[in-house]
This record gives C-alpha cells, sequence and structure tokens, in this order.
C-alpha cells in the first residue's frame, strides 16, 4: 500500500508536540518541588500504530512504518499503600505528642523536688507541732501550726486546681476540634467538594492529578485528629463510583464523607471507648474521668485523706477538735476541689481560736499530743505522696520516649512516600535536556522533510533551472 | 536496595536532624545554668523520688537539732540552779556542825536560825529559776513558779516529764524531779525543805532534846538530802552528755543526708561542660554539611 508523502512531516509534528508536552509536565514538576502533597507527574508516550508498507502496486506487506509518538495521558507517580501506613503513624504521632505536651503541664505543677513543692511544706508543717511540742503553752507556736498547716491545705489545692485546669483545657480543645464549622467539619466540607469535582472530571475522562492530591493532602491532616478509613462511594446499585471515596473517622461508624456530601447537621459520634487513636482520642481521654490525668487527682485526694486521719484520729483521740478537714465527694473532671481544709475550730480567721490546738494530753503530760504528731512525719502520708510523683515522672518519662519513637517512624514513612511520589531536581533537570534535546531533533526532522519536499515540488521537473 | 533521593528529604532530614541537635544543646545548657540534673520528675523519677526522701530527712535533722539546742539550754539553767542550791545546802550544814555546838548560846542560836530561814528563802528561789519562760522545776505546770517565795512551802507543780525528740521516736527528759527528791513540800515529809525549818525550829527552842536532835536526827537528814541532790545534779550531767552526744550525731547525719542529695539533684558541671562542647561541635557540623548539601545540585554544572 502506498504511503503519504507527507507522512514525515505528520511523525515530526507528532514528535514536536509530544517533547513539548513532556517539557511542560517537568516544569509543573519543577515549579511544584515544594508544594505539600505534590506528587510528581510523569507524560506517558507511547508509538502511535504503524502504517503497514509493502511493495508498489502489490498487497503484499513487507514492514511496518511507525507514524510517531503519541502522549496517552499524564500519570500521577504516587504509592497509595505507603498513604495508608503513614496515615495510621500520623494519627498514633497525634495521640502521644498530645499527651506529652499536657501531661508535661501536669509535671511543672507538681515543682519537685524544690523548696516549693508539697513535699518541702509538709516538712515545715510536722515541724512546726515539733516547735509546739517544745513550747507547749505559747500562742506564737500555735499560730506557726495553723500558718503551716494552711499552707500545706493550699498546697494540695493548688495541685488539684491546676490539674483540673489541664482537663478542662483538654475538654475545650476537643469540644473545638468537633464543632460546626471547627477544623474537622472545614476539611470534611472540602473533601465532599473535591469528591464532587473529581468524580466529574473522571467521568469526562480526564485525570485530575492535582485534585487527587489536595484530597489525599486532606485526608494526611485528618488522619492526625484519629484513625482515618478511606472506601470507595457506593452507587444506588452497589457499584463503586470512580473517584469517589466515603471517610469516616475514629470509631464513628457512620462516615463523615459520603460521597458529595459531607454530614448534615454536623456532629461527630463516637462509640463510648471513645475516639480511638489520635488527637481526639487523646483528649478525650485526658479529660474524662478514668484517664490518668483523674488518676492522678484522684491519688492526691487519697493522700490528703490519709494525713488528716493520721492528724485527726491523734488530736481527737486527746479530746481536741479535728484539724484538718476533707470535702466529701470524689474530684469532678475540669472543676477544681480543694482536697484539704482547715478546720474552723483551730482558725481565728473563721471563728475558731488557737487555744483550741491541743498539745499535752492532760495533767502531768505536757507536750504528749504535739510530739506524737510531729513523730507523724515520713508516714503514709507523705510516703503515699511520694510515690505519686515517682509514677508521675515515670509515666511522663515514658510518654516523651513514645513520642520520640513514633516521630521517627513517622519520619521513616513520609520518606517513602517522598522516595516514590516526591520531585527531584536532578531528575527533572536531565529529563528537561533530554526532551529539549528531542524538541530540537524533531525540528531538525521537520526541516528535512520540508526541504526534502520543497525539492520534489518545486525543483522536480524544471531541467537547467 | 536503592531508593530516590528527593530534595524534600534532604529537607526533612536536615530539619530533624538539626532539631534534635539542638534540643540536646539545649537540655545540657539548662543543667549547666540551673546547677540542677534534675528540675522535673520525668528527668529522674526514682532520683526524684529519693531526692525528696532526703529533704524530708533533713527537714527531720534541722528539727532534731533545734529540739536538742532548746534541751541543751534547759539543762545549763538547771545545772546552775542546782549548783547555786548545793552552795546553799553546803552553808546550812556548815551552819548546823556548828550549831550542834551550841558554842554561841541563844542569840547566837537565833541568828544561825534566822540565816537557815533566808537559805530556805534563796533555794526557793533558784528552784524557781526559768528558760525562755518556762520553770524548769515545776514538772508540767511550766507557767506557774514552783514554790511561793517568802510564802508557803508546799510545791505548786506536778511530777510531770518534759521531754525533746532527739531522734525519730526518741524522746529524752530533759527536767529532774527535784521537788519530789530533794526539796519537798515542807509540812513534815522529811526532805530539805521540811529540814532545814525543822533544823531553824530546833536552834529557837534551846532545848536539851533540841539540841541532841540537831546533832543526831537533823545531821543525818541533811545528809540525806545533800545525798539526794548529788544524785540528781549526776542525773543531770548524764542527761548533758546524752545531748551533746546527740548533737554531733545529727551534725554527721545532716552531712551525709546533705552529700547525697547533691549527689542526686546537682549537675557534674566538669561533664556537663564537655558535653556542651562536644554537642556544640557535633551542632556545627550538622549545620555546615547541610547547608553544603542543599546548595549542590545539577544546575551548579549546565551551562
Amino acid at each position: 500500500m502506498s504511503i503519504s508523502s507527507f507522512t514525515g512531516l505528520e511523525t515530526a509534528r507528532r514528535g514536536l508536540l509530544a517533547h513539548q508536552r513532556a517539557l511542560e509536565v517537568a516544569g509543573h514538576n519543577i515549579a511544584n518541588q515544594a508544594t505539600p502533597g505534590y506528587s510528581r507527574q510523569r507524560v506517558s508516550l507511547q508509538a502511535s500504530p504503524a502504517l503497514a508498507v509493502g511493495p508498489m502496486g502489490s498487497a503484499s506487506v513487507i514492514a511496518q512504518l511507525g507514524t510517531g509518538v503519541d502522549v496517552n495521558g499524564i500519570e500521577r507517580i504516587r504509592d497509595r499503600f505507603a498513604d495508608v501506613q503513614y496515615r495510621a503513624q500520623a494519627s498514633r504521632l497525634g495521640d502521644v505528642s498530645t499527651r506529652t505536651q499536657l501531661l508535661g503541664q501536669v509535671e511543672l505543677a507538681f515543682s519537685e523536688p524544690g523548696d516549693n513543692g508539697l513535699n518541702a511544706a509538709l516538712g515545715r508543717m510536722w515541724s512546726a507541732w515539733s516547735d509546739l511540742a517544745n513550747d507547749p503553752t505559747s500562742s506564737p507556736a500555735r499560730r506557726v501550726v495553723l500558718d503551716t498547716t494552711k499552707a500545706v491545705a493550699d498546697r494540695y489545692a493548688e495541685l488539684d486546681a491546676q490539674l483540673a485546669l489541664v482537663q478542662s483545657q483538654a475538654q475545650e480543645e476537643y469540644d473545638a476540634l468537633v464543632a460546626d464549622g471547627g477544623p474537622i467539619h472545614g476539611i470534611v466540607t472540602e473533601i465532599a467538594d473535591l469528591n464532587e469535582a473529581i468524580g466529574a472530571s473522571l467521568a469526562r475522562g480526564d485525570a485530575p492529578n492535582d485534585l487527587l492530591d489536595q484530597r489525599d493532602l486532606l485526608l494526611d491532616r485528618l488522619s492526625e485528629f484519629g484513625q482515618v478509613q478511606v472506601q470507595a462511594t457506593l452507587d444506588v446499585h452497589g457499584q463503586p463510583v470512580a473517584g469517589k471515596v466515603d471517610v469516616l473517622l475514629g470509631t464513628d461508624p457512620t462516615p463523615l464523607v459520603s460521597g458529595d456530601v459531607a454530614r448534615e447537621p454536623w456532629s461527630v459520634a463516637f462509640a463510648p471507648g471513645g475516639p480511638g487513636v489520635g488527637k481526639l482520642g487523646a483528649l478525650a481521654d485526658l479529660a474524662s474521668a478514668g484517664g490518668p490525668i483523674d488518676a492522678y487527682r484522684q491519688e492526691i485526694a487519697a493522700s490528703a485523706s490519709a494525713l488528716a486521719s493520721t492528724i485527726n484520729a491523734v488530736h481527737q483521740g486527746a479530746g481536741g477538735p479535728a484539724v484538718l478537714v476533707v470535702p466529701p465527694g470524689s474530684p469532678v473532671p475540669g472543676v477544681a476541689r480543694p482536697p484539704l481544709q482547715v478546720d474552723a475550730a483551730i482558725d481565728p480567721a473563721a471563728g475558731g481560736s488557737l487555744a483550741a490546738l491541743v498539745a499535752g494530753s492532760g495533767p502531768g503530760q505536757g507536750n504528749d499530743v504535739a510530739t506524737a504528731i510531729a513523730d507523724l512525719r515520713g508516714g503514709a502520708a507523705d510516703e503515699a505522696y511520694r510515690k505519686l510523683v515517682g509514677q508521675v515522672g515515670s509515666e511522663i518519662a515514658q510518654a516523651q520516649r513514645t513520642e520520640s519513637s513514633v516521630r521517627s517512624l513517622a519520619g521513616a514513612l513520609q520518606d517513602r512516600r517522598d522516595s516514590v511520589a516526591g520531585v527531584s531536581t536532578d531528575e527533572e533537570m536531565a529529563d528537561l535536556i533530554r526532551f529539549q534535546r528531542g524538541y530540537e531533533a524533531s525540528a531538525r526532522v521537520l526541516s528535512a522533510v520540508d526541504e526534502m519536499l520543497d525539492r520534489l515540488i518545486n525543483r522536480t521537473g524544471r531541467v537547467g533551472l | 536496595m536503592t531508593i530516590r533521593i528527593t530534595g524534600s528529604m534532604t529537607h526533612r532530614a536536615l530539619l530533624d536532624n538539626l532539631n534534635a541537635s539542638s534540643s540536646r544543646l539545649n537540655t545540657t545548657f539548662d543543667r549547666l545554668s540551673s546547677g540542677r540534673q534534675i528540675t522535673k520528675p520525668s528527668d529522674d523519677p526514682y532520683g526524684v523520688t529519693r531526692a525528696m526522701q532526703l529533704r524530708s530527712e533533713l527537714s527531720q535533722v534541722a528539727q532534731h537539732q533545734r529540739n536538742v539546742s532548746d534541751g541543751q539550754g534547759w539543762q545549763t539553767v538547771t545545772d546552775s540552779s542546782l549548783t547555786d542550791i548545793a552552795d546553799a545546802v553546803r552553808r546550812a550544814r556548815t551552819l548546823l556542825v556548828g550549831a550542834g555546838n551550841d558554842v554561841g548560846g541563844p542569840s547566837a542560836r537565833e541568828a544561825v536560825a534566822a540565816e537557815i530561814d533566808q537559805l530556805v528563802e534563796s533555794i526557793k528561789t533558784s528552784a524557781n529559776a526559768s528558760f525562755a519562760g518556762a520553770h524548769v522545776f515545776a514538772g508540767a505546770q511550766t507557767m506557774t513558779p514552783p514554790y511561793v517565795v517568802d510564802g508557803t512551802d508546799a510545791y505548786a507543780g506536778d511530777a510531770g516529764a518534759i521531754t525533746r525528740t532527739i531522734g525519730p521516736g526518741i524522746d529524752v527528759r530533759v527536767n529532774v524531779d527535784l521537788a519530789g527528791s530533794v526539796l519537798g513540800s515542807g509540812g513534815g515529809d522529811g526532805l530539805l525543805l521540811d529540814t532545814l525549818r525543822t533544823i531553824s525550829t530546833h536552834l529557837r527552842g534551846g532545848t536539851a532534846a533540841d539540841a541532841d536532835a540537831l546533832r543526831g536526827a537533823d545531821l543525818q537528814a541533811m545528809d540525806a538530802s545533800i545525798d539526794a541532790l548529788s544524785a540528781l545534779r549526776a542525773e543531770v550531767g548524764a542527761a548533758a552528755n546524752r545531748l551533746d552526744g546527740a548533737a554531733s550525731r545529727l551534725a554527721e547525719i545532716e552531712e551525709n543526708a546533705l552529700g547525697q542529695r547533691s549527689r542526686i539533684e546537682d549537675a557534674d558541671i566538669a561533664a556537663s561542660m564537655l558535653d556542651y562542647s562536644s554537642q556544640q561541635t557535633a551542632f556545627q557540623a550538622a549545620l555546615q554539611s547541610g547547608a553544603k548539601i542543599m546548595q549542590t545540585s545539577l544546575l551548579d554544572f549546565l551551562r
């Protein structure tokens, strides 16, 4: 079969266009190398369908003549499995880093070891009782006992208040995150819009690479808040719709985004155990009754109660009033509750009197009560508090170690993603040179064919001219 | 395995490592500038509980030292009062022995009786001695003077013990029962005040029976009182020795506890300085190499 004389032009033209497209895609990659969430794109080239050629006038075929190159599409290079792994790690990281940060505030509230903490205040209180034992009839010594006891009660109250504050801050942050119009709602609405755009684009036959990148970036951000699950949206017949995804967050059983539609009216509902892993999970755990901070508050209350009961037992046993009073009930998350208060009977400011402090139990015993109370130093209450501080310290140290290892794991996964989808400037430079040369060469081919045709058309048959 | 290295991987590695390096540097700097190794419980959880325990111990030792010093003050006052009483008693005995000879006659005996009455008042005044506002010889009734000078001989205090805590669970009695074992309450109980009053009565009496009593029963009663007083002074001396021993033992305990606490809490400045300079070097190396890597690319070599 005969081939058109202008076939060469078409081949060269296709070469020019394909190399031009490839240059443009390389340029797009270079322009976006610092864009967060960008995956590199590559033009997909394929040789155009060949023409069969054979001797003139015969129907037999002796060769296939290629007709140039076609641009098949622009591929997006991304490792989807690495995305899933990274998101799991990102939610874990959100969880541990939130815990480390809030628990770090908790441990600073203790001020131990130091002269300003509860340990030192207790020491001063026991010493005041001992000074009273040395001078049982003295009024100034009683005043010092009252003041140091008040200081201990105040320190307990301050500690509890700081922990309650951290709890209420965690709750506030949680509420702000899941609120209508909050960050999660915003991300979810954007994902819904992108779903619509991507679905429409795929239906037309386009490849919306940049829109897909944006959606993946939003899913990465969402995964910090909780474990993210992505499923293909199903249409009314149960068939997956191309390009649209349903997104579930944490232990919420129904999708937040279903195809083009974000959940309306906005609400987030988690299983009774909580939102699961992720920043939301950490905040919910820290703010709730039964979480670690609540446990610390209970232990502080137990230590205060032990202190009150041991001192009161000795003091009331000798006929005096109670020295310390424990309020009823248990700590409520987010609400400060002073674990200990000085009894009004010994406080002149509350209508009592210093004389109600008993130092000796009767005739012939000047200071046995005060001596016995001073001997309570180092007993159950002191021990309980020290044990609590040690426990808080080691739990926080553990959280910090966990954070550092999760962070480095997340970094390694991000590296893995970048290794596949990231833009390497050197690579793009090398490609640029290749495509540039290809373009120049195709242009050269075009000139050569043009010259050939010019000779054929304009010079053939004009002998002697 | 070959993996593609992209610009963002290098960038992130550089930032992460710089962050880690500078946070190590920061921790060491913190240690150096505060002088403390442990600033919060998570730095060393067991160390913190130990440090808190040692601080508690130091507070307790300081209190015991105060108690010991208070007890020593009490002892000093007791001892000097007993010395004064002993002098008075010795003078009374000398007078008694002299009066037993009855050389001077009724007027001389009257003079001796008057002096003995004065000695009684002086003994009672010594017995009313106080330390820091508390009467040392009144038992637990430290607010009331034990004896009324120029009045009745009755003892107004009780037999209570005054104790000071010098160690955990260790209480030491710092007062002595002067009234119970030596001075008595007058009114025929056979102790010193009663004996002196009896002597005074016998001296004024002047009968042969009185004179016999002066040389016999009264002298014996006097000697018994002197023995009781010596025993009391020995008791005071022993208690004072015990307090001195406690003071030096407490000083040793304090030094030990301070040393241990410092080992746990305080930073080793020399080691921290070495750490600081090696970390600083590492940090600079990271900065320099990072700068070099970030800048090199194929663009430098293309026309």
